[in-house]
């Protein structure tokens, strides 16, 4: 039934035939159906350039992780789930110790999103929101959709019930951690919590206040601890070290490819740079990883090429604009806005702020994780999530920004209409607060943002004919 | 009843009182309740203001041009107060401090450091009980005292704040002997009255409630009301002051609030502070290691349950009112487990009311509680 | 470009449809028809009306653009533009001092600010809920029973507008069948209303302001009561335009003017 599915997937038939009994169970257990399936392949049809072969193989990488976590219980000694904040570092505590392997870690929420609502469209997490909202986050209250995919998932069983949730809900974001405590008291799940704070002079990024994170660091040390005790495995300096190059070796060919969208023409759609970065960056099984920096890197390969050969999915010289959050399981918002005479040249977290790349202030393997999450202006909080974006346009030189906060979160949302004016003040050029969810596709409807859209591109397209 | 009426005379006056304070030099401090400690602003001299009125569907609607609208009532409410510049009291304060208690807050301060013309005082609060938070809190309220020592041009000495922390330790046992007054089988004091003196205690000033306080335990001791109605705990994440929709129709139902876990609400009054040894560590062993209950978005909330239940027991309440503030999340969450606990371990029924301070929740409001208020008098 | 440089401009709102022909910047014809149920039956209906009152024929249109809510189903258009920068434009030809326009329409409402030159600096809208459209003047007026266009004038009799606070039309209704049940006077509930309306309407501007000439577009102008309760929130005049309802497709013809040459 699978094999069309697996096909567009970019799985190759020797793959298929050897990989299907396994992958088949999953994504029975997920629920795709017959009807699913076509959906899935109608979508991915639609929606994705069928040109870029190393795309095609990070949706197989993605589609086989998701496939690692679904039956992470029958294949793996322990199973931990981590909040989406800690991506990047999950790794090291898959690699931990010498029995490699035997701890499965993952952020479902996230995967669930990319893989699953990413590559097989919005109507595959619906059954996922639905049972969330049977099961103590329900509907109209404004719940993260990330954390209802994982609670969803758990109340259906379609995913396995983890020996811990290593959570980091305390210290980035309230609804994180309210929804790993209602993991703990409807399925009784152990939390281990890391917290984290304001500081007084909060406002201090690009710095961080040291005390920002030492205290978050000290509450990791003894989530580790908690992992050791779960797992019976030490994380080791070693693995830490391990797990962050591995993930630097994917996430380097991904940076490259949002530098290209930087060329003009344009060579790559938006939603295939952002939910390749995402699928990129995910927490996967060693063996996976090995497969995704090769598809990363063919991806990357392939659209310098279609740099050198001036080809573009726009015009040189079409004018373009920064979209800070698109919905990574939708791509028929940021379909609409491409075929609006506009480019969306960057957003989506993926470009680094210039104290991304500076050296950690304190090496400690948990004070530079805390230290890397507060960097990215919108996990510390609404104000520097506005310099963030700023800094972002101004290198990148657009001529239009859409605020797209997510609807529902409480971190990065509140402050939507202060990092308008600030954006329309400090750049002079249109910028457009946009109700949208990056989750819960529920929340809005491209066809009734389109009338807003279509304005702000004209609106966009008139002062960058000004400017020049 | 003679003090009620001294403490509305107190609260008409407080805003002139204040002013004409300020006019002669004295500084003044603004706060939200819960995890600020108003001891040391109290020390140092500079005149404590609680800010924490709510209700008002105006004061939202002026929150929209500066905060989107998936944010806890409260804290919107709050921007409208700060913003509209209608509100006599929050014009008052030289600094503000509020507790970045959790998302909702941090909005809140992320708004008035953007726009907000006032200096805003970000006071992190960790989310658990344990002794890294606490060193953690006692650091920044450390900080906090160095600000307010700016503020007001003097160090705020060891003795004066071992005074302050007297005085509230006062204050705070008189408002909890007041408040065990409605354990009761008919208690005198209604919901709304002992709601109002609560919220009182954090604009006025602490000696005059104290004060007010004793003279109402005074008044009511011994004494038993005519009829016995039946008992109500209400939870709330925010009981602001003024917003007593709630008290409002229970009462006309005839029914009466004998116990809130409310954030400001009695919860400040169940520990003291021992003024001993380090006064700051003494001030966090208060607020956060001895908090009791924890609220619901500590990590994990521990014990909370178990006090709900203990306090629905000892004051024998025949139901719950859940008030809820839309967009407060944690408490919404929690809510799918607690109700589910609280049928089998009490018996009793609970009611949700969700409100986002608009004016037409009146009407369903009320439908909700006089079908409560009838099933409870239809178990009796 | 052919001597008669004819060209026009078709509104298809979720109401009504409107058509504006303009030769150069000279406006010559319009036409408005209830939109009905086929909004592509409806573009065509309302352009051959307008062309009806002229000696031209669909031939001699040199360029057309289409807007409103319907503006992709009008097929024999060369060209949908966004009904922000239609209204702009019809406003600002209209009345040059324009720096506001406020449109309330049956789907959603707008505020859009113009610059010195007459174009689009930003815009907020509204489309969320019914209760910051003109969509709740309608389910007002099936409630109380008072016909649509007598709205305004009864409103203004009003001694003691009651305050309607519910920011959900659904909720407003039952609020407002309350108050009906409670004796309020008619004129005390729809002024009520207005003012309600115009406070959802302000506060999507507050902070960018209103300080430059504001002119009300869209059919919803034509409701005085609506225009004092939304003067009374901002403070000073509006401006009327002489068709308020064809602010949009004038705009659309005069951009299709533009882009003929």
């Amino acid at each position: 039934m699978y094999d069309k599915l697996l096909e567009v997937c970019g799985f190759e038939p020797e793959e298929i035939a050897e990989e299907m009994p396994r992958i088949e169970r999953a994504l029975r257990i997920i629920g795709i159906d017959e009807t699913g399936t076509e959906k899935a392949v109608a979508y991915i049809n639609q929606y994705f350039d069928p040109e870029l072969i190393g795309f095609r193989k990070l949706r197989a990488v993605a589609v086989r992780e998701l496939a690692n976590l679904v039956l992470a219980r029958e294949e793996n000694e322990k199973v931990v789930y981590f909040t989406p904040t800690m991506i990047g570092g999950i790794e090291s505590f898959m690699l931990s110790g010498d029995n490699q392997g035997d701890v499965y870690c993952q952020s479902p929420d996230l995967l669930l999103w990319m893989a699953l609502g990413g590559i097989f469209g919005p109507w595959s997490l619906i059954p996922l929101l639905e049972a969330a909202e049977e099961n103590g986050m329900r509907a109209g209250q404004a719940h993260c959709g990330a954390f209802q995919f994982k609670i969803g998932a758990l109340a259906k069983e379609v995913i396995p019930k983890p020996d811990l949730l290593f959570t980091m809900g305390g210290m980035t974001c309230t609804q994180a951690g309210g929804a790993d405590t209602l993991a703990h008291e409807l399925f009784d799940i152990p939390v281990a919590y890391v917290d984290g704070t304001d500081y007084p002079e909060g406002d201090t990024w690009p710095e961080i206040s040291p005390r920002h994170i030492t205290y978050a660091a000290e509450t990791m040390r003894r989530c580790e601890d908690r992992f050791a005790e779960v797992t019976g495995v030490k994380i080791s300096a070693e693995a830490q070290k391990e797990g962050l190059v591995g993930a630097a070796k994917t996430l380097r060919p991904l940076l490259g490819l949002t530098e290209m969208r930087r060329k003009d023409p344009v060579p790559v759609g938006f939603q295939e740079v952002v939910l390749s970065y995402y699928l990129g960056v995910l927490p996967m099984h060693p063996d996976n990883r090995k497969r995704a920096i090769e598809a990363t890197g063919m991806m990357a390969g392939e659209v310098k090429q279609r740099v050198e050969n001036g080809q573009g999915i726009a015009p040189k010289g079409t004018p373009r604009i920064f979209f800070s959050f698109p919905p990574l399981s939708d791509a028929s918002l940021i379909g609409m806005v491409e075929k609006l005479g506009i480019v969306i040249s960057g957003g989506g977290g993926m470009n680094l702020t210039a104290v991304e790349m500076k050296p950690p202030t304190i090496p400690a393997w948990e004070e530079r994780s805390i230290e890397g999450i507060y960097r990215k202006g919108f996990w510390h909080n609404g104000i520097s999530g506005g310099q963030a974006f700023l800094e972002q346009c101004r290198y990148l030189k657009v001529d239009g920004v859409v605020v797209a906060n997510t609807v529902c979160c409480r971190l990065f949302n509140p402050c939507t209409p202060l990092q308008k004016e600030l954006l329309e003040k400090e750049l002079g050029i249109p910028v457009l607060a946009l109700e949208s969810d990056v989750y819960d596709t529920r929340n809005y409807s491209t066809e009734r943002l389109r009338s807003r859209m279509e304005a702000f591109a004209e609106i966009v397209k008139e002062t960058a004919v000004a400017k020049n | 009843m003679e003090a009620l009426a001294a403490l509305e005379t107190h609260l008409r006056e407080r805003v002139n009182d204040i002013k004409e304070r300020k006019n002669k030099g004295a500084k003044v401090v603004g706060f939200v309740p819960g995890f600020t400690p108003e001891e040391l602003i109290y020390a140092s001299g500079a005149i404590p203001l609680g800010l924490l009125e709510g209700g008002d569907s105006s004061a939202i609607a002026a929150s929209s041009a500066y905060m989107t609208r998936f944010v806890d009532t409260f804290c919107r409410a709050q921007v409208g107060y700060y913003m509209s510049g209608e509100h006599p009291l929050y014009q008052l304060p030289d600094l503000v401090v509020i507790p970045s208690a959790d998302d909702n807050f941090r909005a809140l301060i992320d708004v008035l450091v953007q726009v907000g013309n006032i200096e805003v005082f970000r006071l992190g609060i960790p989310h658990e009980r344990t002794d890294i938070a606490v060193d953690f809190y006692v650091e920044m309220i450390g900080l906090l005292k160095k600000k307010l020592e700016g503020l007001v041009g003097t160090p705020i000495e060891d003795n004066k704040l071992q005074e302050a922390i007297e005085l509230y330790n006062q204050m705070r046992k008189s408002l909890n002997d007041l408040g065990q007054t409605r354990q009761s089988p008919r208690p005198v004091l209604t919901g709304k009255e002992y709601a109002r003196i609560n919220h009182a205690s954090y604009v006025g000033d602490v000696k005059t409630v104290t004060e007010i306080c004793n003279s109402l335990i005074n008044e009511v001791k011994g004494k038993e009301g005519r009829d016995s109605k039946p008992r109500v705990l209400l939870v709330a994440s925010t009981l602001a002051m003024n917003d007593y929709k709630v008290h409002d129709i229970l009462e006309e139902a005839g029914a009466s609030v004998v116990f809130e876990e409310t954030c400001e609400g009695t919860r400040q009054c169940w520990e003291e502070v021992k003024p001993e040894g380090d006064l700051l560590s003494a001030l966090g062993d208060k607020y956060i290691r001895r908090r009791t209950p924890p609220p619901p978005f500590f990590h994990p909330p521990e014990g909370r349950y178990e006090f709900l239940i203990e306090k629905a027991r000892d004051y024998k309440v025949d139901g719950i009112v859940w008030y809820e503030l839309l967009y407060r999340e944690s408490y919404e969450t929690e809510l799918f487990y607690f109700s589910r606990k609280l049928e089998k371990d009490l018996g009793i029924p609970l009611v949700v009311l969700q409100s986002e301070y608009d004016l037409s929740e009146t009407a369903t409001f009320r439908t909700r509680i006089e079908a409560f208020v009838e099933s409870i008098k239809g178990r009796k | 470009m052919t001597s008669k440089n004819l060209s026009a401009g078709i509104d298809v709102g979720s109401t009504t449809a409107k058509a504006t022909l303009v030769q150069g910047k000279q406006c010559i014809a319009t036409a408005l028809i209830p939109t009905g149920h086929d909004m592509a039956q409806a573009a065509e209906k309302v352009l051959t009306q307008a062309l009806e009152k002229t000696t031209f024929t669909r031939k001699d249109l040199v360029y057309t653009v289409g807007t409103g809510y319907g503006r992709h189903g009008v097929s024999f258009a060369d060209e949908a533009v966004s009904e922000i920068a239609c209204h702009a434009k019809g406003a600002f030809a209209s009345i040059p001092e324009t720096r506001v326009v406020v449109d309330i329409g049956g789907q959603d409402s707008k505020l859009i600010w113009l610059s010195d030159t007459g174009s689009v600096v930003d815009f907020a809208m509204n489309d969320k809920c019914a209760a910051g459209t003109g969509r709740f003047l309608d389910l007002v007026s099936e409630t109380l029973g008072v016909r649509l266009e007598d709205l305004g004038g009864i409103s203004l009799k009003s001694q003691d507008p009651c305050i309607i606070t519910s920011t959900c039309a659904i909720f407003a209704e039952s609020e407002v069948v309350g108050l009906r049940s409670r004796g309020t006077a008619r004129e005390d509930i729809i002024a009520g209303i207005h003012q309600s309306l115009a406070l959802r309407i302000t506060s999507m501007g507050s902070r960018r302001g209103f300080k430059k000439e504001i002119v009300f577009s869209g059919g919803v102008a034509k409701n005085i009561g609506m225009q004092r309760a939304l003067e009374q929130r901002i403070g000073y005049g509006i401006l009327l335009p002489d068709e308020p309802q064809l602010l949009g497709s004038l705009g659309a013809a005069l951009i299709a003017s533009d882009r003929s040459r």
